[in-house]
């Protein structure tokens, strides 16, 4: 696994991380992230968009857990995938949400799948735990991403790093 | 230049339909094992489920586990049993489901090189963009001491594994 590029978001904030330029020399990338936003509640879901793309060709799926419920959400032929929660601007100060992504193959010519893990402990009532399955419908290689939060931009010290994963070769036997 | 800690050690795009896949004679020098798979299988049927086995053990009772599952409308916890003669690693797509689409799984041997604890994996899957979308985590204890040397892979129902599918194996330093 090599670091590719950190992103940390800058004074005056940020409408999103873009990771732009993907080498295409890796064969898996990986994300993991830590966020805040600025929208006036507690917490704030967090997604991303491939290549700019914002067709209505994602797909996703997430259990969810709070503390005191679960629940499982869809996205169904929408313009970005859910990956996480973000605190909000009514949480507790000084508390980022972590999640990270993994993205295999994800310079193949078949259709991305993306997982997806991201949690907001924020010292609250309520915080959120997401597992998330995504998938985009689209057989392009992934060169760029974008992160953001769905309603707001993102405060200063949030933070993303983008790593890629290059695999073996050989060492398994089929029958 | 940092160091690297996680190592490819084996890697597997199949080029033809095939009704297993097995990583044998696994390096014992690492701490824990990663195992990165995008599967679709031939059975006809919406999915198939995906079954993993440690070292030849067929018996299921030696593979227990716990599951927490959501297909986008529900939300589910259960308790697993081994099946198959391994453990359930999720239900990828297959001949019936959506065109063009594989089933995600990420799996976690913890201290798979340890000969004093049973193993734990945790896996994380997902069929999004499919016919039976679910976003997934389970945990799983195979109750052996012994390192764990081989994973063979194939599917619960007799489906084939199908060509494009890929299995990508790391090694994690400790």
């Amino acid at each position: 696994m090599r670091l590719i590029e950190t992103i940390t978001v800058g004074a005056g904030g940020s409408n999103g991380i873009e990771f732009n330029n993907i080498p295409q020399t890796y064969t898996d990338l990986f994300i993991v992230h830590s966020l805040r936003s600025t929208f006036a509640a507690t917490q704030s879901l967090n997604f991303i968009r491939v290549n700019y793309n914002a067709s209505s060709i994602y797909q996703n799926r997430r259990i969810e857990g709070t503390g005191s419920t679960t629940a499982s959400w869809s996205q169904t032929n929408d313009t970005f995938t859910v990956v996480g929660v973000n605190p909000g601007a009514n949480a507790t100060a000084n508390t980022f949400g972590n999640g990270h992504i993994y993205i295999p193959n994800y310079a193949s010519a078949n259709y991305k799948t993306w997982s997806a893990e991201g949690v907001n402990e924020n010292n609250g009532t309520a915080a959120y735990q997401i597992v998330a399955s995504c998938a985009w419908h689209n057989t392009a290689a992934i060169t760029q991403i974008t992160l953001a939060d769905v309603n707001s931009p993102l405060v200063q010290y949030s933070t993303a790093s983008l790593y890629g994963i290059t695999r073996g070769s050989g060492g398994a036997t089929v029958a | 230049m940092a160091t690297p800690t996680m190592i490819p050690l084996a890697n597997l795009t199949l080029g033809s339909n095939q009704s297993t896949v097995t990583f044998s004679n696994i390096s014992q020098n690492y701490r824990d094992l990663v195992l990165v798979i995008t599967a679709r299988t031939t059975l006809a049927a919406n999915n198939e489920s995906l079954i993993t086995q440690i070292n030849g053990d067929s018996t299921n009772a030696n593979y227990t586990g716990v599951r927490m599952l959501g297909s986008g409308s529900a939300a589910s916890s259960d308790a697993t049993a081994g099946a198959g003669g391994g453990f359930d690693t999720g239900y990828m797509p297959a001949a019936s489901s959506t065109s063009g689409v594989f089933g995600q799984v990420n799996l976690n041997f913890l201290d798979y090189s340890t000969n004093d604890k049973h193993k734990t994996i945790l896996n994380r899957w997902n069929t999004a963009g499919s016919g039976t979308p679910y976003a997934a985590g389970t945990v799983v204890r195979w109750a052996s001491t012994a390192p764990i040397t081989s994973l063979k892979l194939f599917g619960g129902s007799g489906g084939n594994l199908l060509a494009g599918s890929t299995f990508e194996l790391f090694g994690v330093i400790a």
